[in-house]
């Protein structure tokens, strides 16, 4: 079976390829759509037996460019599509499943082949609230999967087969969207949402700000805190989406990102089940709320009732003076 | 501006029950809009304010049960012109791909169409797909993400719109017809006036079974039959179990102890 | 009979929570306590959000609906927020007006309403002497002979009678002797030489702060007399069988509030290694606050339905007064009290609320005051035939 790889970005493309080959594909081919004249140098790095890409052209909004994929995509043939969580692929690939009358299974929580050409998935509903179990079969299924559910599958980082190199680039031509589709959209302004500078994935320790934090000043306490720790600084959706404190790659949940560190620390947080699926699988979680019946405490190692702006702060010094008498 | 919006009815979570075994009991769930869908329909209905003479319809689709005197009237109530519901046992189960082809059918017999406004996702499966889905269906471009649009007016046709990606801010000059699906931050739900809740029983509303809109369901099953899929089962996940070693900030002994601990846990 | 909610009453209560929950956050609730006043984006948000004209006539911009949905209303507003609002009384003032007042005064009147949310003045009605006996009121106006009036006396439990513009003032027509039954209203601007306030400190309600009003030689004009000459008195009886209602409704609400504190209190304290609930004079608690919420309710209901069914209510709206106040007191006392020293506190919302329940005893009609009224009909009622 063959595989259709959908990324932006290495190490999200790093792990669906591992991923591919966990259910079974035979080859996986890495797609890559940008505004560069060729393909990235990482994606020709990765364990694809091919790579394709396609340019956009200057105005042309990646959601447009599924003709210019289509004839290619179908052409590979294959058994199975994985794509990344972001919201233009989910666009893309998703039009893509329905030229295939099929249909993008998103908020994949496991994934397992069961037999050729079938699989058992599960996905998350009401948020995490529970998860539903489905069985799928098909001549193509197509999935979007989030950062570290192909890790959850085998206990342990994938690890990459680094023997499997793609031989060549193609380079997808653009081809303008058909006549005959209504609506037209060109992109006229495009501001990059400045990074938050950390990699949450990558680090060992993450503290995560709630409603909690009444005003942003109060926020100086937590970013003291994670840089006493050297951890990364993340929120819940609110303070990404309502009040712009973070960035969008800093929120973690059920449509924001799922991370694994080896400690959690909530602060502010009341533990809303779509901000505890993003973070259920830390070693350690600690937890910081003024509410004493948070659902966040019924599910961490550590919790204190009190005033964040009280106990964070004791903390930080506390970690300080602990940190020196280790010398 | 014609503009639909479509609206799925889920089930209220804060009413579905866990059960120790992890399974859901949702018998005392009642059904209701889903959350996200009420921001699209609160941002279409402000949309429709700027263009004198139009019109907001919404569109839902799904089992018998979703049927309701009280969920009619509280769709109604928030400025929509007219609801039309598609009722059908088999509609119960139907993922994005059925339930946008039913979309589209309805919107086809309905007649002119502008602009479909959907939801950031569905409270209870949030798969995205409808707007994706349905947009092939009609044959349209579709965009996600939208944070704020403007209308420069109906002879100028044009909406641009703001999207919120995941590493920009997107703004697109579009022409319509188009499908979008916009993010909660659009707009917030209006709360519904006793003057609105009043008229709300009195606007138009229609039910269709899937046999009126002309559906063939047989063909909608068999063209979906790339991927068929089966709920195995619902559950609660499998919490790990943790400690919840707690104490209090008011004892200056409790906050002690609490920043050794964390200290010991953090390494 | 039938107790279940109309979808529209259901759909109001939705609004009403929802309302409640974005624009009256706990703290702010406590600084309207403390500052003794309501904010004007509060008012202004209640009134966008439609509630304000529920209940006033079509013709100028209301939503009409029956007395059991205002009953409803208001209980709701008062049991989602756990406090007291000068909301109501508003729109019973703006109602009086459109009662009683000409054109122009009623132009004047909505025109404020309907942009601020707040009625153009406060009503002067009691007097140290004289509150629920109206008769015994002795402020009056002299007719001089310019043809304008002179008004002199005191009234007092004037609520925001210091804050908005205007006062609605009773008083009797040239003679304030008890015997004189004619009187008539007036609308007297704060301004007007002549009147001066001095503040009154309450112990609860402080929410709708009241003051005393002082009329020394007010002048006032025959375009400033509201409604019919001498027919003040008829006025004044008219409203305030619904205003016991409403009363009872806010009383209710705010005691619902304390019992969810107190009942969910009782699962979670604990002493002697057992939650509270687990003693039986807990529950005995529990079960009469439960009862006395109860009967409360359906006396307030069934009243309100015998007034939209166009049933006289002088007696039962007495009997619920008289009950609604005293038992919602008792209700917020035992709420108080199973919170033990912590109720005792303003760390709970519970001392507020029984005192605003406490000052329902006295406020529109004391405890007293509803057996005057209701005993002798009653011996009427049940005299021999």
């Amino acid at each position: 079976m063959r595989s259709l790889i959908f990324a932006r970005q290495a190490d999200t493309a790093a792990e669906l390829l591992a991923g591919a080959r966990l259910l079974g594909a035979s080859s996986a081919t890495l797609v890559v759509i940008d505004q560069n004249p060729s393909a990235p140098d990482w994606a020709a790095s990765l364990a694809a037996e091919r790579l394709a890409h396609l340019a956009l052209p200057e105005g042309a909004p990646l959601e447009t460019a599924l003709e210019s994929i289509l004839a290619f995509a179908e052409g590979e043939e294959a058994g199975l599509v994985l794509v990344e969580p972001s919201r233009s692929l989910k666009v893309l690939v998703g039009g893509l499943a329905a030229r295939q009358a099929s249909s993008l299974f998103c908020n994949v929580t496991h994934l397992r082949a069961t037999g050729a050409g079938s699989y058992e998935a599960g996905v998350l509903y009401f948020g995490g609230l529970a998860e539903q179990r489905l069985a799928l079969s098909g001549p193509v299924a197509f999935f979007c999967v989030g950062a570290g559910v192909f890790a959850s599958e085998t206990q342990e980082p994938v690890v990459l087969d680094a023997e499997v190199r793609a031989a060549e680039c193609l380079e997808l031509r653009w081809v303008e969207p058909r006549a005959e589709r209504r609506g037209t959209a060109r992109v006229v302004e495009e501001r990059a949402i400045e990074s938050s500078g950390t990699d949450l994935a990558q680090s060992e320790i993450v503290v995560g700000c709630g409603r909690g934090f009444r005003a942003r000043e109060d926020l100086a306490l937590a970013t003291a805190l994670a840089d006493e720790l050297g951890a990364g600084l993340a929120c819940t959706r609110p303070l990404a989406e309502t009040e712009g404190w973070f960035t969008h790659e800093q929120y973690l949940g059920v449509s924001g990102k799922t991370l694994r560190p080896r400690v959690y620390i909530g602060a502010g947080i009341s533990g809303q089940m779509q901000h505890l699926i993003g973070i259920n699988r830390a070693g350690a979680i600690i937890a910081v709320n003024r509410d004493r019946d948070a659902p966040i405490f019924a599910q961490c190692d550590l919790g204190i009732v009190g005033d964040l702006r009280e106990v964070l702060p004791a903390l930080s010094e506390a970690l300080a003076s602990g940190a020196t008498d280790r010398g | 501006m014609e503009i639909i919006v479509a609206l799925k009815v889920v089930l209220d979570d804060q009413d579905i029950a866990l059960a120790s075994d992890g399974s859901l009991d949702t018998s005392r769930a009642h059904q209701v809009a889903s959350l996200y869908d009420l921001n699209a329909l609160e941002a279409a209905v402000q949309l429709a304010a700027l263009e004198e003479g139009s019109r907001v319809t919404v569109l839902t689709v799904g089992g018998p049960e979703i049927d309701d005197s009280k969920l009619r009237k509280n769709i109604l109530a928030r400025g929509a012109d007219e609801l039309i519901m598609l009722l059908d046992e088999a509609a119960r189960d139907w993922g994005s791909f059925e339930t946008a082809r039913a979309l589209a059918a309805m919107i086809a017999k309905r007649g002119t169409w502008d602009l479909v406004v959907c939801g950031d996702g569905s409270a209870d499966r949030f798969a995205q797909q409808v707007d994706v889905q349905l947009a092939a269906a009609l044959d349209t471009l579709v965009f996600d993400a939208v944070v704020a649009w403007e209308w420069a007016g109906a002879q100028d046709g044009r909406l641009s719109l703001k999207r919120k990606l995941e590493d920009c801010e997107q703004t697109l000059a579009c022409t319509l017809p188009l499908v979008v699906s916009v993010m909660p931050d659009i707009a917030t739900p209006r709360i519904c006036g006793m003057k609105e809740i009043l008229a709300a029983g009195k606007k138009p509303v229609s039910v269709l079974t899937a046999a009126e809109l002309a559906l063939d369901l047989a063909d909608i099953e068999k063209s979906g039959g790339a991927t068929r899929f089966e709920l195995i089962e619902t559950r609660a996940p499998a919490r790990q179990k943790r400690a919840a070693r707690m104490y209090e900030a008011a004892s200056s002994e409790g906050l002690r102890v609490f920043c050794a601990e964390a200290a010991a846990l953090i390494g | 009979m039938d107790f279940s909610y109309t979808d529209e009453q259901e759909l109001l209560i939705e609004s009403i929570d929802e309302f409640v929950r974005r624009s009256m956050p706990d703290d702010l609730i406590t600084r309207m306590y403390a500052e003794q006043s309501v904010p004007d984006e509060l008012t202004r948000a209640y009134l966008e959000a439609g509630f304000a004209l529920i209940g006033l006539p079509e013709e100028y911009g209301g939503v009409p609906c029956d007395r059991v949905t205002l009953g409803i209303l208001t209980e709701r507003f008062a049991h989602a927020s756990g406090c007291l609002t000068p909301f109501l009384n508003n729109v019973l003032a703006v109602n009086d007006m459109i009662d009683f007042g000409n054109e122009e005064q009623i132009r004047l009147c909505l025109e404020t309403y309907l942009e601020e949310g707040k009625p153009l003045f406060s009503l002067g009605f009691s007097e140290p002497g004289a509150g629920s006996d109206n008769a015994s009121m002795s402020t009056v106006t002299r007719r001089q002979a310019d043809g304008s009036f002179l008004l002199n006396g005191q009234k007092t439990w004037v609520t925001a009678g210091e804050s908005l513009p205007n006062v609605l003032v009773a008083a009797k027509d040239e003679d304030p002797s008890p015997d004189n039954r004619s009187m008539s209203m007036w609308l007297v601007p704060r301004t007007t030489a002549g009147l001066s306030t001095s503040s009154l400190h309450k112990i609860g309600a402080e929410i709708m702060p009241f003051c005393e009003m002082f009329f020394d030689d007010v002048v006032l004009t025959e375009d400033m007399r509201v409604g019919v000459a001498g027919e003040g008195f008829k006025n004044l009886m008219k409203n305030y069988e619904m205003e016991r209602c409403l009363i009872i409704a806010q009383c209710l609400g705010i005691a619902q509030a304390a019992m969810d504190d107190a009942a969910a209190y009782t699962g979670e304290r604990e002493t002697f290694g057992k939650p509270i609930i687990s003693y039986q004079l807990i529950q005995q608690k529990l079960t009469d606050m439960e009862i006395a919420l109860l009967n409360t309710r359906n006396l307030l209901y069934r009243t309100l339905w015998m007034i939209d069914t166009g049933q006289p209510v002088r007696i039962e709206s007495a009997l619920l007064k008289r009950y609604g106040a005293q038992a919602c007191t008792q209700v917020a006392s035992e709420a108080l009290q199973i919170y033990g020293g912590l109720g005792f506190t303003t760390e709970t919302r519970l001392g507020r609320i029984w005192k605003d329940c406490r000052g329902m005893e006295i406020a529109g009609g004391t405890n007293e005051i509803m057996v005057h009224i209701a005993g002798r009909q009653l011996a009427r009622r049940y005299a021999r035939k």
